[in-house]
């Protein structure tokens, strides 16, 4: 009995200056933890958000070429550069075929504009570079296109990356 | 006391140690989780969209290229659309033309007309799980022959030799400099005096392309169309090679003759010989001799061998091709385009031989000289004549017979339709 009496009484008490102790050190480690784990978590939000954004763009972006560039006519295709700002190979103009609208990708800066009998219209930000090449010089009906987004992610210093390699076959003369 | 107290200190150590773990895990699960899964959910999202969107693509190539197997299985069927203006069953569009035989999805086809020897193949795919729909449509065109000389070897471009009113075509080269600058002239190899480099540029773009690739293969002719209408043309016969007795013809007193044959009238003393009929067919399995004074106005001449083509014995009323002048753009024509009264109108064609398709399974020379022809002429050896004239004439060649073969896709573009 009187043991049982002895240990109510100490619980009734409350805490020691060493559990006190324990408990600060405990939650000191649990903060600065947290804090790291929250601006970890923070960045690799912000990350995995800019990268399903221009993974998307480039899908989207490759996906509306592709479609249009096979209904080309091979013979009306021009790769070229909007102006000497631009990289080399950056633009591409042709004949989609039986409508023969004149259809224009091309790179503005970090822009990629698309244009249909001269009236443009911008379809994605971010871009690093487009570029359109002919892998076989023997064959004008095949077009490889490579498109880099890139986005920064916070700080101006981390940035996310994508890109994108596709070959086009031109369904028309 | 002592056994108590350590109880009491252990209990309590393994709380806090339970504690930071839970917590722990709980901030890690708070701050990763739905990153991840929002990255998941946006990446599944677009490659599902991507499936989908792909096998319906792939349904409707699946029915292009089976309504294209579907075209060149027999002769007939491109005559059947084309012709006849009627539809293959299975091929129509309808209920009875969807095909299931693909994993993901199905696939309907429609082939009908879409123009002069024209076909249009619309397949429409397809995907089963979201009903996404996509087509595609590609017109076929039979290669036809569409210039006033198709020759598949080499040309020898005599000063003598003038074409008329339609281009130049050789699927090998000209070998001898032409001294006209009318028509155009398109060779799959070199073309002397033009231009014998094979470095670009190999055109003027106003009458010669020369090294031109884009000229592909030469139409096949489709000559058993030929015989089966020649062995059922009622045609006089000409005279044996030799000899003044008439040629064999198979069946007697059709237009298919099984030898050589001299386009005079047989027997001694017999006449020039002339036969007008613009739906008859004469195949010769043999050589043929053109006699100055003959005159054929016929559909077609198929002779398997050669050509010795000195007819120039009557006038023709002919029709100037609506695109004509094109063949006259170089400086130096212009002067005899303005001979003629312009595209679409009338010329009488004086001292002409033959009005008609002409095929020529070996060489075509006229020994004599003179010859004259309105029409189209194919040649598959070589062509080696001296004065010779040719007027193209666009009915002639739209409606020489090719091969299931020959055909070629024109073009090839996605439309949006619903299913």
């Amino acid at each position: 009995m009187a043991i049982i009496k002895m240990l109510q009484v100490k619980q009734e008490k409350g805490v020691t200056l060493v559990e006190l102790l324990i408990v600060v050190v405990i939650l000191g480690i649990l903060a600065s933890v947290a804090g790291n784990l929250l601006i970890g978590g923070i960045r690799f939000w912000r990350l995995s958000r800019a990268r399903t954004e221009i993974q998307r763009d480039a899908r989207t972006c490759l996906d509306l070429i592709h479609r249009e560039l096979r209904q080309a006519e091979a013979s009306s295709i021009v790769v070229d550069r909007l102006d000497d700002q631009q990289p080399p190979c950056s633009q591409i103009s042709f004949t989609k075929v039986v409508t023969g609208d004149a259809i224009i990708y091309s790179q503005e800066g970090a822009k990629l504009s698309r244009s249909i009998n001269g009236t443009k219209n911008f379809l994605a930000e971010n871009l690093r570079h487009i570029t359109f090449v002919y892998p076989r010089t023997d064959d004008e009906k095949i077009i490889a296109i490579s498109i880099c987004f890139e986005k920064e992610t916070y700080g101006g210093g981390e940035k996310s990356l994508h890109l994108s390699v596709e070959k086009v076959r031109i369904m028309n003369e | 006391m002592l056994q108590v107290t350590g109880y009491r200190l252990q209990v309590k150590k393994e709380k806090g140690q339970t504690l930071l773990v839970v917590l722990g895990i709980i901030i890690i699960l708070l701050i990763f989780i739905p990153a991840l899964v929002y990255y998941v959910q946006q990446e599944a999202k677009w490659t599902i969209k991507g499936k989908r969107t792909t096998t319906a693509f792939h349904l409707a190539e699946a029915g292009i290229e089976r309504g294209y197997w579907k075209l060149t299985e027999s002769d007939s069927y491109w005559d059947i659309i084309t012709k006849d203006e009627q539809q293959i069953d299975g091929y129509k569009g309808d209920s009875n033309s969807i095909y299931s035989d693909l994993a993901g999805g199905k696939y309907k086809i429609n082939i009908f007309k879409s123009g002069v020897e024209k076909v249009t193949i619309r397949s429409q795919g397809q995907d089963d799980s979201t009903q996404e729909v996509r087509t595609i449509e590609a017109v076929y065109s039979r290669k036809a022959i569409d210039s006033a000389i198709d020759a598949e070897s080499t040309v020898e471009y005599k000063p003598g030799l003038k074409v008329h009113w339609g281009p130049v075509k050789t699927y090998t080269s000209i070998e001898q400099a032409p001294q006209q600058y009318y028509p155009r002239k398109f060779s799959k190899g070199r073309i002397v005096g033009r231009d014998i480099d094979p470095t670009s540029p190999n055109s003027d773009e106003i009458e010669y392309w020369a090294f031109d690739d884009e000229l592909g293969q030469p139409a096949e002719i489709n000559l058993a169309y030929y015989i089966a209408k020649a062995t059922s043309s009622s045609v006089p016969p000409p005279r044996k090679a030799t000899g003044v007795q008439a040629a064999n013809a198979s069946p007697s007193g059709s237009g298919y003759f099984t030898e050589s044959v001299k386009f005079r009238q047989p027997g001694a003393g017999g006449g020039a010989y002339t036969f007008t009929s613009s739906t008859s067919v004469i195949f010769v399995n043999g050589n043929a001799d053109m006699e100055v004074n003959t005159w054929l106005d016929v559909e077609a001449l198929i002779v398997t061998g050669n050509v010795d083509f000195n007819a120039r014995s009557s006038s023709y009323a002919a029709t100037i091709p609506e695109n004509a002048s094109e063949e006259y753009q170089h400086p130096e024509a212009l002067a005899t385009w303005a001979t003629f009264p312009g595209n679409g109108q009338p010329y009488a064609v004086t001292n002409c031989g033959m009005h008609g398709f002409l095929y020529v399974g070996g060489d075509l020379k006229d020994a004599a000289g003179g010859g004259k022809i309105v029409g189209v002429i194919r040649v598959k050896g070589e062509l080696q004549s001296n004065t010779f004239t040719i007027y193209f004439d666009q009915n002639s060649a739209e409606r020489i017979e090719t091969q299931r073969s020959s055909i070629e896709r024109d073009s090839w573009r996605e439309v949006y339709l619903s299913w």
